[in-house]
């Protein structure tokens, strides 16, 4: 009985990761997506203000603080452990269950 | 036979692996706030195959500290630079297509267009800024939010060729926090800028 179900679940297993495969080249074939860019500043509170505002603040242009683009990466790699934790876990159980018989 | 199990076991983690891999890095979503935008699209009308192409924009811009001016004359601007950058493009006909970028505030609608930094203690104190497509010429010509704003934002810029850069600036003008309590406006602002890419025929 049990191998029966790590069998089908198995089977589900990879049936359900070839589906996942051709999602991405079904969403991605469409024009029109976009991100976005977080905007941020931080106004201080009166105390760590006062010598600053009694003259005009330089202009100048800064550098932007921002970060490399990382597309998707930690919720590919959660995503990663997530499927290869309940894949191992599902391996040791059916080792388990052999190794009683 | 043990080994054939394994073995099928083994592969099928693998698949789901891989699967899900390649899933995340095609998704835009709510909580990835990457600005990595990849389109795979097919324009019909157009020359026979397939065009892609990949728009990076800044993940963060930070604006840094602002502070409360002496008085309300306008010399008091916060200037940050960013880039959006064209870093890769296929498959595009450079004489009849282009790639062009809008850009809208992430709460922008038909009657507030204005791109906004709000408190995140206290979302109904909110600052606005002004987007440039230029880091030297700072004019009515150049701010990006002073044009016809469309559904997909404001136009930004076009781009056609790989590796082609905007270069512009966001100015936040510190005349607004004249007047202002500081002990009710202390605190960390955000607020988002949300970029649309298309394929547009010129």
């Amino acid at each position: 009985m049990k191998n029966c179900i790590f069998k089908g679940a198995c089977v589900f297993f990879m049936l359900f990761s070839l589906f996942l495969l051709t999602v991405p080249a079904v969403m991605s074939a469409q024009s029109g997506q976009g991100g976005s860019t977080e905007v941020i500043a931080r106004i201080e509170p009166e105390t760590e203000q006062t010598s600053e505002a009694t003259q005009p603040l330089p202009t100048s242009p800064e550098p932007s603080d921002s970060s490399p683009v990382q597309t998707g990466e930690l919720i590919a790699w959660y995503a990663f452990i997530i499927m290869f934790v309940l894949g191992g876990t599902m391996v040791l159980v059916w080792m388990n269950s052999r190794s009683e018989h | 036979m043990k080994v054939k199990r394994i073995i099928s076991i083994t592969i099928a983690a693998a698949l789901a692996a891989l699967s899900a891999v390649s899933v995340s890095a095609a998704q835009l979503t709510e909580t990835n706030r990457s600005g990595n935008t990849e389109v795979i699209a097919h324009i019909d009308g157009a020359a026979p195959g397939d065009v892609s192409y990949i728009i990076t924009i800044p993940d963060v811009v930070d604006f840094g500290t602002l502070a409360i001016p002496a008085d309300d004359n306008d010399d008091y601007n916060k200037d940050v630079t960013y880039a959006v950058e064209a870093t890769e493009i296929t498959g595009l006909d450079t004489a009849k297509q282009a790639i062009a970028v809008y850009v809208k505030d992430q709460n922008a609608s038909a009657d507030d267009r204005a791109f906004q930094i709000a408190n995140k203690e206290n979302s109904a104190i909110e600052f606005n800024y002004d987007v440039y497509r230029s880091t030297e010429t700072l004019n009515e010509s150049t701010r990006v939010n002073n044009g016809d704003f469309f559904t997909k934002g404001y136009y930004l810029t076009s781009f056609n060729e790989e590796s082609q850069t905007l270069n512009g600036t966001l100015r936040f003008h510190q005349k607004q926090l004249y007047g202002q309590n500081i002990a009710e406006i202390a605190g960390d602002y955000s607020g988002y800028m949300v970029f649309f890419s298309t394929i547009d025929n010129v």
